[in-house]
């Protein structure tokens, strides 16, 4: 696990993503108004946008190797690509990870959430990370040069937010476009959200945005894993 | 190059596909539709990363009949289904296909979308030939740069080989004269000295004049002896040519001991089948050290009337393997353009044999 080790020291050593993975999501749970209804902006959907900036910040880490030339050194070692894409995919989901289940947990005990609730949020906001991070692997895995990935990202993240219902209600849009956030994972993450804290209990609408979201994270793994990476 | 390869038009072709269920999707946003969508992209990712995965487009073919009681527009999913199990040859696709649109989906499905899944089936077939086309033309044009590098190889062999010829050619030249001179010519002239010398003590009583004459020419013949037994001696080669150089050759390869016979007479063997033998020797104890590390090396040369022969055999096959490289190929064309046969037995033992005619009426041997 020494590629899962450095990666993580390497994500975290970066100003940006120490505030974007460890800081921000706690400081979130926090600002009571977002988780009680007192904002327009949603702190579930807040939350949902910060997941997103934070992996894609960390997941820059496979692309800083490549532009250092660091992964071809590394592959120069006996590691199979495999090996070194799992342990850098899982060293970028450790931190958010751990910031959802701080969350879930500051969330029960700050705001009487229900087990139900807590462990319904958890297991969304997990299933998120691991999509976010893939995608995010997956989108670095089509540029060369970090510049242009990061502006075309921003582009994106902000459409994406405004279309999945994370930064406004979905109901504030026109029709037509209402629905066009599906492309995007975030969209069945706030689904679920949504659909959870409305029932209480993890029911149908819960469990597709989980599924959506693990067929993207797989989509996502599927086109990252053929790219070339040198 | 045309940026439109197969692949890229297919991949474009998937993508706007795509584009238009998305856009089919969003006019009724069905959830199961849109899942039918994911499982596809999805699908198609699998096999655009395991491209030998090709068969599971029926599965997608099977998910998008059961969905389209749910979502009708999932029939048009099929044409993209369709065109892509015909790209990927999947044969049995096509049958499905047709079952769906006359029996199955009778009561909705219409005339243009029987069309349009035929024509998807079409593209599909059109652009998997195409693939193919340029897949055996890529092949054929590796073949070919292979043959035209290797004949490259041959040639420079051939340009590094003349001059040698020309060189051997003149040493062993050099060395027939030396032998002549000093066998025949030589020995002639001894005999003449030695004769006059003889003659000398019978002219005791002759003219004095006559007598010192007779010294002076007598000694020059002395001096003219000793000049040619010089010359004979710088016209003897000091490059060892021949079998001598093959011994040499063997005696000095590092490896492991290599035992070396000759049989026959191989003072019939021309110069420019030395250089041949020489050739094969230095390359099969080469490949020998490279790959094989033998314990055992043999060489045999058998020269008859009519052609030579030299066996080289080493213990080191298995680890050698049996491919044949550049240089036992070229030594095979060399030995071809010359009348002969090369050929190369990886079994047990890795033996190389070189079969060479011998046509006396045309070259002089190093001997002769």
């Amino acid at each position: 696990m020494t590629i899962f080790r450095f990666a993580l020291i390497k994500g975290l050593r970066n100003p940006a993503t120490l505030l974007f993975n460890c800081i921000l999501p706690l400081l979130l749970i926090f600002v009571r108004p977002l988780w009680t209804g007192g904002t327009a902006v949603s702190g579930y959907g807040l939350l949902i946008l910060v997941i997103w900036g934070g992996s894609f910040l960390i997941a820059q880490g496979t692309l800083n190797d490549r532009e250092s030339g660091a992964l071809t050194r590394i592959l120069a070692a006996p590691i199979s690509m495999r090996s070194y894409l799992t342990q850098n995919l899982l060293a970028y989901m450790v931190p958010l990870t751990v910031q959802v289940a701080l969350i879930s947990a500051l969330g029960t005990i700050l705001y009487d959430w229900s087990l139900t609730l807590a462990l319904g949020l958890f297991l969304c906001y997990t299933v998120f990370t691991i999509a976010s991070v893939t995608m995010s692997f997956a989108w670095n895995c089509l540029f060369k040069h970090k510049e242009t990935s990061f502006a075309s990202f921003s582009a994106m993240v902000t459409f994406g937010s405004i279309l999945s219902g994370a930064w406004i209600p979905l109901a504030q849009l026109p029709t037509v476009l209402q629905y066009a956030g599906a492309i995007f994972p975030a969209y069945w993450g706030v689904q679920g959200i949504t659909s959870l804290i409305e029932l209480g209990t993890m029911g149908t609408e819960y469990w597709m945005g989980i599924a959506a979201m693990a067929l993207f994270a797989m989509a996502y793994l599927l086109y990252g894993g053929k790219r070339r990476m040198i | 190059m045309s940026v439109f390869k197969p692949e890229t038009t297919f991949l474009i072709c998937k993508i706007a596909g795509f584009g238009l269920l998305l856009a089919l999707w969003l006019s009724e946003s069905e959830t199961a539709g849109f899942f039918l969508l994911l499982f596809l992209v999805l699908m198609s990712l699998l096999r655009w990363r395991f491209p030998r995965l090709g068969a599971t487009t029926i599965l997608d073919c099977v998910a998008c009949v059961l969905l389209s009681s749910i979502w009708g527009y999932a029939q048009y999913a099929l044409v993209l289904v369709l065109f892509e199990g015909m790209y990927r040859r999947v044969y049995l696709l096509g049958a499905i296909g047709v079952l769906f649109s006359f029996h199955f989906a009778a009561d909705f499905f219409d005339l243009s979308l029987t069309v349009l899944l035929a024509l998807g089936a079409l593209c599909g077939l059109f652009l998997g030939q195409w693939e193919r086309e340029s897949e055996q033309k890529l092949v054929l044009r590796d073949t070919e740069a292979g043959k035209y590098y290797e004949l490259e190889h041959l040639q420079n062999d051939l340009m590094t080989t003349l001059p040698q010829i020309e060189r051997m050619t003149a040493v062993a030249e050099r060395a027939r004269i030396a032998r002549d001179i000093h066998d025949n010519a030589g020995h002639e002239i001894v005999a003449a000295y030695i004769s006059l010398q003889t003659a000398r003590g019978m002219l005791d009583g002759a003219d004095a004049d006559a007598l010192e004459l007779y010294d002076a020419a007598l000694q020059r013949l002395n001096s003219g002896v000793n000049k040619i037994r010089e010359t004979a001696h710088n016209l003897q080669t000091v490059t060892s040519i021949g079998v001598e150089s093959l011994l040499e050759t063997c005696e000095k390869f590092p490896g492991c001991p290599v035992e070396f016979r000759t049989y026959g007479d191989t003072a019939r063997i021309p110069v420019y089948v030395w250089n041949m033998l020489e050739a094969c020797l230095n390359e099969s104890l080469t490949n020998a050290t490279r790959h094989a590390r033998p314990s055992y090396v043999s060489v045999e040369l058998d020269a008859t009337a009519h052609l030579v022969r030299l066996c080289i055999e080493n213990d080191g096959a298995g680890k050698a393997g049996g491919s044949m490289g550049n240089g036992l190929r070229n030594l095979r064309h060399r030995a071809i353009a010359i009348g002969g046969t090369f050929s190369v037995d990886a079994g047990e033992v890795f033996r190389v044999v070189c079969v060479i005619p011998i046509q006396e009426e045309q070259y002089e041997s190093i001997d002769r």
